[in-house]
């Protein structure tokens, strides 16, 4: 059981060092921050901008900042959903290493887990410059002080782990679709930034919506990572809701995305096998 | 001491069927087979045989349709894990690896995924490079390499773990004469060594078969024909004489006329630059005068005649019919 623990942890070692190698080692490190920080900052400053464009002067400085914020964090989001797929795509029909990876002892999903962790790390890197820039020179609201880092801790690691098994989802879910699969992590990350508050609060949103909004736990990650960095400012719709229970309920509903990923990958990983996609080759 | 079972590799009306929308493709249809600890066998047939189906359930990449199979007394499908404890394998004819990583980095990071401990894993590492002539590569990037010094990469990477139980997939596919006699001594070499250290090779290169393989097996259209010695196999044809011919271009009615003549066990005919040949299985040296009859009616000109000791293409074609290029453009 030990051996086998650790031996998954070195899988996973091995998927984060694997992936920071992919994700990095194509250019100079100065070169890389700058990509990484770009892309994210230019989806957060358009969103921003055109909030300011449309609302003129009347617009109230705590949704810009509602905007700026979660635009910026969402992109661990779509970083670690999407790295997860590519991974299984990329392995498989471009490395064509996944069938050795799968015939070793070690976990596949520790791997995966590793390699969408790497692809996390850029984010990690580039949210706090961007944030920091947003201060500079957009007035954002986000200073040392603003800061609970005691809660950005807990909600940035509960996060990772509840992002992670909805990617170890879709990353199954690759695994038994061709080549195309590897722009599902990208289209559920993007359905969810309507769902889950990351531009707009879920009040604006039609009943139904606001329903399955309030179903997600990426909605409420994203309402603990702004009150982490804007002084605990509460969200529209999460007026009565206390920081403790926030998290309470962010901790439940990721240990139900693990419970519900686990046996779902399992199962994928079996109809991979019995299809016999694990080394498909789709001409990727 | 280690646990030895009585078979490495052990499997039981094995199936498996491909289904599409249009039709059933049986790749397998009810292999049995035995391999014991400490033998070198070999898969030998032409390619879409089943071989890498085969391989692909024992190594737990794919499941069987009905059937059973372990490997090193392990069930496939039950105990897959304990399975992928006790073996590696190695594909031919792709360019697999991460580019972007040296080979030294390629095979640590295999070396992770078994467990090895990171400075045994670099010992091992030089070991395996150095065998395989690939010592001073250790450092290049794998998207520098060649195909064959990919394969070689990978090679290594098979061994890394020290398994019980190797699958060589076509190891040998697209490598040069030394590289693949290399590979091939080294694997002879291990399993000799090895104290029940097991491979199962596939190939559709019948003097590997013949020079490298304790016992084979001959599989055409997802069915084991024949399972023995190379040596026992080329004893079936021993009542038999067995000649080959060099004529001047001639059709495909010839063949069809020689087939028909008693005596004639087997033909295979194919088209040489600029000439025929034709591989003859007759039943004894009498019939040969029938058949240069039949060449010279048809206005053709024997080039070259000789007669030979029976090969496993001879077996092979004694099973099935037609030779093995024949087969692979049937299928």
């Amino acid at each position: 059981m030990i051996n086998r623990f650790r031996q998954n942890v070195r899988a996973f070692k091995v998927g984060t060092w694997l992936g920071w190698q992919i994700e990095s080692n194509w250019t100079n490190p100065v070169l890389y921050v700058l990509f990484v920080v770009s892309r994210p900052l230019a989806s957060a400053l358009i969103l921003a901008l055109m909030y300011k464009v449309i609302a003129h002067s009347g617009g109230s400085d705590d949704l810009f900042a509602y905007i700026f914020v979660g635009a910026s964090v969402y992109a661990l989001v779509g970083q670690l959903m999407e790295g997860m797929s590519w991974a299984v795509l990329e392995d498989r029909e471009r490395m064509g290493m996944l069938k050795y990876i799968s015939l070793a002892p070690s976990s596949l999903y520790a791997y995966l887990l590793g390699r969408g962790v790497a692809k996390v790390l850029g984010s990690l890197i580039a949210v706090p410059i961007i944030l920091a820039l947003g201060a500079v020179f957009f007035d954002l609201p986000v200073s040392w002080q603003s800061i609970n880092l005691p809660m950005l801790t807990v909600a940035l690691l509960l996060g990772i782990v509840m992002i992670s098994f909805a990617g170890l989802i879709l990353a199954g879910i690759t695994m038994m679709v061709a080549r195309h699969g590897g722009f599902l992590g990208m289209a559920v990350a993007g359905a969810l930034f309507i769902f889950t508050g990351a531009i707009f609060p879920i009040t604006v949103l039609p009943g139904w919506m606001q329903t399955i909004a309030r179903g997600l736990p990426l909605t409420y990650w994203l309402e603990a990572m702004r009150r982490a960095l804007l002084d605990g400012a509460r969200g529209p719709g999460f007026e009565s809701l206390g920081d403790g229970r926030l998290l309470l309920i962010l901790a439940g509903l990721t240990l139900i995305t693990a419970l519900i990923s686990l046996p779902l990958e399992a199962w994928a990983e079996h109809r991979a096998k019995e299809k016999g996609l694990l080394d498909m080759n789709t001409a990727y | 001491m280690r646990h030895m079972p009585e078979y490495a590799i052990e499997a039981s009306n094995l199936r498996r069927i491909y289904k599409t929308k249009e039709r059933e493709l049986i790749a397998l249809g009810g292999v049995d087979l035995t391999v014991r600890p400490g033998e070198l066998f070999g898969l030998l047939g032409p390619n879409g045989a089943g071989k890498t189906t085969l391989i692909k359930i024992l190594t737990t990449l794919l499941l069987p349709s009905s059937g059973t199979a372990k490997v090193w007394g392990f069930d496939v499908v039950q105990d897959s894990l304990q399975v992928r404890r006790h073996i590696n394998m190695v594909s031919g004819g792709e360019s697999s690896g991460y580019g972007l990583l040296t080979v030294r980095e390629n095979l640590w990071m295999f070396s992770q995924f078994y467990g090895l401990d990171s400075k045994a894993a670099r010992k091992r590492i030089d070991e395996l490079l150095e065998i395989v002539g690939l010592a001073d590569r250790a450092g290049t990037k794998v998207s520098h390499l060649s195909t064959g010094l990919r394969q070689k990469m990978n090679f290594c990477r098979g061994l890394l773990s020290d398994p019980e139980v190797l699958f060589l997939d076509e190891p040998t596919l697209g490598l040069d004469v030394e590289a693949a006699r290399t590979l091939r001594l080294y694997t002879r070499r291990w399993v000799d060594e090895g104290q029940g250290k097991t491979v199962l090779l596939t190939t559709h290169y019948m003097q590997e078969a013949d020079e490298l393989c304790d016992r084979v097996a001959i599989i055409n259209r997802g069915q084991i024909l024949a399972c023995d010695t190379p040596a026992a196999l080329k004893r079936r044809l021993q009542d038999e004489v067995v000649f080959r011919l060099h004529t001047t271009p001639v059709n495909g009615t010839l063949s069809q006329e020689l087939e028909a003549l008693g005596g004639v066990r087997r033909l295979t005919m194919r088209q040489l630059d600029g000439q025929s040949e034709l591989n003859l299985i007759l039943a004894d040296d009498n019939i040969l005068g029938g058949v240069l009859g039949r060449i010279s009616e048809h206005n053709a000109s024997l080039i070259s005649l000789e007669k030979r000791q029976p090969t496993l293409e001879d077996v092979f074609v004694a099973l099935v019919g037609h030779g093995l290029e024949e087969a692979e453009e049937r299928q």
